[in-house]
């Protein structure tokens, strides 16, 4: 970094730091006792309780280690770009492009191989895959119906399919009328019909998600596998049985109630979904009326339960790391994105003994659990979710995805072309 | 007795005389008609496509052989057929029914915002252009205020904040249409104010006093038509869906789709262009023949 | 007319405060703020986004903030970004040579389309040749910009595997480069005003075509293009002066679609995005910059009448 070391003071001064000043200081003062030094290369986080989820923790994107000779000079880190990835920063433009160059101390000798990427800035998804098709571009994320085109018309272009971890979410207040009834929760979720979600909104190429996203490999629990039992029938398409459920909880004749959700903000693919959600949901008994909320108000209101019921609404959960990142989160009373206000004493035990479980099989059964738990509650009812896919020229190797927030130069560690690429 | 005959013959009389007058006015009319068509063929054209429009979006239910939200995803993307004459689209509907429905939003917004911006600019560029002085000075500061304004930002901000509280779709709908009225009436009040300064000192027009009623036309023809691409697709891009309207489906999933299923942006392309069109020559047609100058030349 | 200028000049400045005010408050009107939207993953505590909005600003009364930003413009500070920090001039500055150059391309391209073709539609009233000048005006008129800007980077990339350049130049570094990725949507901004223009150009012709002083000249027997340029053509121009004027400000905000589709770093983009996240200072400032391009504009339209029409005075 700036041609010296990270060393543990640095990540001792920085922790510290977000600890006394940080805008999301909470995520850490919750858990963290105290940060300590062992040696130069070694730190030692003294925990208030066990906390499973805690690696991740400290490695979401919202906390870098910082150097201190550069905040205590600047006042903050605005005025210098600082780094110790891969590439070094050595441009941006608004609106236009990322430039980033080799670093030759990279603490793995040898690598990267590129002597330097540039990440164009493009808004239109129709231009990227223009650009792709010109050879301007020598890799970008397509939507799965451009996949489809591409793999039409240009065979020469690979592409690598990965799944991601968003959720689809169907939610309303759990603990108002008529969503309190576990039987209204359960027909809006025989209701959904994930097949044909996958089918119109990722051209077939999708996976179920449970309460946990199928992007979060290791602990999704697959709905259509041998394991999950038998409240995996809740995630099967039922109309007649979410009827007779509408109306022995009291609605026969069917049950009105307002959708809202947000146009403005996550792109024709979701947008889609709305529209196929409402159309689901009125087959199986529900008079939905669809209200559009611009999503700068939607965020800072309906998003944190703020709304009036009767409503439910669709939306997407921000993809996270950990799978207590989702359960703690959304379903915990004490968490920071529970929509629906669930607070349910059996799913708190479940959730918080998942977090102080640190054997890994022994946490992924416990989260199994909860999803098998939750399968049958169906506080938020969770929708399918459709593969990543990344295209990219022939003459580009080695390339890694990685699905998390920040985009990493990390996935560019080892990326080479080959001398086909055309100058 | 006498007097019954006498009341019968008179009752024939008047309904001969009726009849007669009635088939002299329908001729008339016939008449003008098949002369506008024979002299202005475009501006006829033009015409038939807005009555079409019209006729289009009244009768949508019992033109459309399918309700515009239902599908099913097994039938996506058909090409066009006997059972779908323009195909399904990416969430196997029939796009036909989406298209006849589709002309509903349409007609709604273009007529409602051509309404309320032409009265406004009307209004504004007459008694602006007229009074001159410090009333023209002050009212045109009042529209600096509101030229000087980006649409953008006009446009976003008055649907973002009126339709935040559970608006239904027929209240968005109006929202849209005043909203774009109100972005059209500045800019065309200063057309008007410009054409009213240019005629307003012309001496055959001040006797006249006429200058009134062609301002009005100008504003008619160029209000209208000129406005109306822009209305139909920056407005329906705001209908909530599954209401079909042209403009989103063109941008949504036309655009999205057109490589692998290229009907899903052919027909509603197809749709606007036809609409702006016609109502464009219609009313280029309908200008040249009003107006007294150019009445009977060439 | 030197008086007049002098009050138009003055009244600027109502004109100024007037839209200031109005976006400032507007624009705090809009539900949501930078704050939560900047903060909308790992959110939730309520106490750290009242710190930051503080931080910001963001929670001294109304009219204390109009007046901080009115002092700041005074000084030449547009302000910085809320969401970055960075100063907003330096983006005004970068973006608006971008959106200047769009523009003036796209103007410059209508006219060559629209005079000519509307001055002769008009003279050709209601003969093939004004229906096929028309048709093909309204034609223009009748597809969607967004529509011919996809349609214009995607088949070519299929047909021949070529797109327009997608990283941006700027112009004094390789105007060969930058012209051949503005020259589209140029093109297209162009062709789209230019349907409008032309049909405006026509019946500003046949209205004048129809006037005393034009048959006079025509009974004289000057030729017939003498009197359609010379007499005609200029006071036809003055409803036409006014439209151009008024597309500036469609020039500026109205390009955003083309300058997503073409990748180019201009104001409407940018001003979207302020929008979108709530960025007020930047809002402030594009509108605030925005508003003092129309008024001039408009004052010199206004300029223009007189000296195409020396009938009309101000007094």
């Amino acid at each position: 970094m700036n041609g010296r070391a990270v060393t543990a003071d640095d990540v001792i001064w920085s922790y510290n730091r977000f600890i006394k000043d940080g805008v999301q200081k909470a995520v850490l003062t919750s858990v963290v006792k105290e940060v300590k030094k062992v040696d130069d290369a070694t730190v030692q986080f003294i925990l208030k309780e066990v906390s499973a989820p805690f690696e991740n923790t400290i490695a979401s994107p919202i906390f870098w280690i910082m150097p201190r000779e550069v905040i205590e000079a600047d006042g903050d880190a605005r005025k210098r770009v600082i780094g110790t990835g891969p590439y070094i920063f050595d441009k941006f433009e608004k609106g236009v492009q990322v430039i980033g160059k080799r670093n030759p101390d990279y603490f793995i000798t040898g690598v990267p191989y590129l002597d330097e990427i540039v990440l164009l800035i493009i808004p239109e998804d129709a231009t990227a895959v223009a650009g792709l098709r010109a050879k301007q571009i020598d890799l970008t994320a397509v939507s799965q119906t451009d996949r489809k085109s591409i793999a039409a018309d240009n065979k020469e272009i690979q592409l690598l399919d990965y799944p991601q971890n968003l959720l689809y979410i169907l939610y309303w207040r759990v603990n108002e009328k008529p969503f309190n009834d576990i039987r209204v929760r359960q027909a809006a979720s025989l209701a959904l019909d994930r097949d044909e979600n996958i089918k119109v909104l990722y051209e077939g190429r999708g996976t179920y998600n449970a309460h946990i996203p199928s992007g979060l490999e290791s602990f999704w629990l697959n709905l259509l596998g041998p394991d999950f039992g038998v409240n995996a029938k809740y995630f099967k398409r039922d109309v007649a049985a979410a009827k007779k459920l509408l109306a022995d909880a009291g609605y026969p004749t069917g049950l009105k109630v307002p959708i809202i959700s947000v146009l403005d903000a996550y792109g024709n693919t979701f947008n889609t979904s709305v529209e196929l959600v409402q159309k689901q949901l009125k087959e199986a008994g529900f008079d939905v009326e669809f209200k559009a909320q611009p999503y700068a108000s939607y965020i800072q209101t309906t998003y944190l339960g703020k709304f009036d019921a009767p409503a439910a609404v669709w939306g997407l959960e921000t993809p996270v790391q950990d799978p207590n990142d989702y359960l703690f989160n959304m379903y915990h009373p004490k968490g920071a994105r529970n929509h629906a206000g669930v607070d349910d004493p059996v799913l708190t035990d479940m959730i918080e003994k998942q977090r102080a479980t640190v054997d890994r099989a022994e946490r992924i059964k416990l989260v199994y659990d909860i999803q098998r738990y939750l399968a049958e509650k169906q506080y938020i009812v969770i929708g399918p979710i459709g593969n990543v896919t990344v295209a990219y020229q022939p003459w580009v190797k080695d390339y890694f995805p990685q699905s998390d927030y920040g985009r990493a130069s990390e996935q560019y560690l080892r990326m080479w072309l080959d001398s086909s690429k055309p100058k | 007795m006498s007097s019954y005959a006498d009341q019968l013959s008179t009752r024939a009389l008047t309904r001969e005389a009726d009849a007669n007058a009635a088939l002299k006015s329908n001729d008339n009319a016939r008449v003008a008609v098949a002369r506008f068509i024979r002299r202005k063929p475009l501006g006829a054209f033009g015409g038939f496509l807005v009555l079409l429009m019209l006729f289009t979006a009244i009768f949508a239910d019992a033109i459309a052989p399918f309700p515009y939200d239902a599908g099913k995803g097994d039938d996506r993307l058909q090409t066009p057929s006997a059972a779908h004459i323009f195909g399904t689209d990416n969430q196997g509907r029939d796009m036909f029914s989406r298209i006849v429905y589709g002309s509903r939003v349409s007609v709604v917004i273009g007529f409602g915002a051509v309404f309320v911006g032409t009265g406004l600019a009307t209004i504004i560029g007459l008694l602006s252009g007229y009074a001159g002085g410090k009333f023209d000075l002050f009212f045109q500061r009042v529209v600096d205020i509101w030229i000087a304004f980006p649409a953008l930002v006009l446009l976003i901000a008055i649907i973002t904040i009126f339709t935040t509280r559970n608006t239904d779709a027929p209240t968005s709908i109006a929202i849209v249409a005043v909203t774009l009225g109100l972005l059209v009436a500045a800019n065309s009040s200063r057309v008007v104010r410009g054409a009213v300064l240019a005629v307003r000192n012309q001496a055959w027009m001040e006797a006249a006093r006429g200058v009134g009623v062609t301002d009005a036309r100008i504003i008619m023809r160029h209000v209208l038509p000129n406005v109306f691409p822009t209305i139909l697709i920056l407005a329906t891009v705001q209908v909530k869906p599954p209401m079909p309207a042209w403009g989103s489906m063109l941008s949504g999933s036309g655009r999205q789709f057109f490589l692998i299923a290229p009907w899903l942006a052919i027909w509603p392309g197809l749709a606007i262009s036809l609409a702006v069109f016609g109502f464009n020559m219609f009313g280029d047609a309908l200008r040249d023949v009003l107006d007294p100058r150019l009445r009977g030349t060439r | 007319m030197q008086r007049y200028l002098l009050r138009r000049f003055v009244l600027i400045l109502p004109t100024l405060i007037g839209v200031t005010l109005f976006v400032f408050a507007m624009i705090r009107f809009l539900p949501g703020d930078a704050v939560s939207l900047m903060l909308e993953d790992y959110r939730g505590y309520a106490k750290d986004l009242e710190d930051l909005r503080a931080k910001l600003g963001l929670t001294l009364p109304f009219h204390e903030q109009y007046f901080n930003w009115v002092a700041q413009i005074a000084r030449g500070d547009l302000g910085n970004s809320l969401r970055d920090q960075s100063p907003v001039i330096e983006e005004i500055q970068r973006r608006i040579p971008i959106t200047v150059e769009l523009g003036l391309l796209g103007l410059i391209i209508s006219i060559l389309i629209s005079i000519p073709l509307g001055v002769y539609s008009a003279v050709r009233q209601d003969t093939l040749s004004d229906y096929i000048a028309r048709s093909t005006a309204t034609g223009f008129l009748a597809i969607p910009g967004f529509w011919l800007a996809t349609l214009s980077i995607t088949l070519p990339s299929i047909w021949w595997k070529w797109t327009p350049p997608l990283r941006y130049t700027q112009f004094a570094d390789d105007p060969a480069k930058n012209l051949a990725q503005m020259i589209l949507p140029a093109l297209i901004l162009g062709i789209g005003l230019s349907g409008a223009l032309m049909r405006l150009t026509r019946t500003q012709m046949l209205e004048v075509l129809r006037q005393d002083y034009i048959r006079t000249a025509w009974a004289k027997g000057f030729a017939e293009r003498v009197v359609i340029f010379r007499h005609a053509l200029k006071n036809a121009f003055i409803p036409v002066a006014t439209l151009l004027g008024l597309q500036v400000s469609v020039l500026i905000s109205g390009t955003v679609v083309l300058e997503s589709i073409f990748v180019i770093p201009g104001m409407g983009r940018f001003l979207l995005d302020a929008i979108n996240s709530r960025d007020y200072p930047q809002v402030q400032a594009v509108v605030f910059i925005f508003a003092l391009l129309i008024i001039f504009s408009n004052l010199i339209v206004d300029i223009l009448y007189a000296w195409l029409d020396p009938r009309i005075r101000y007094s």
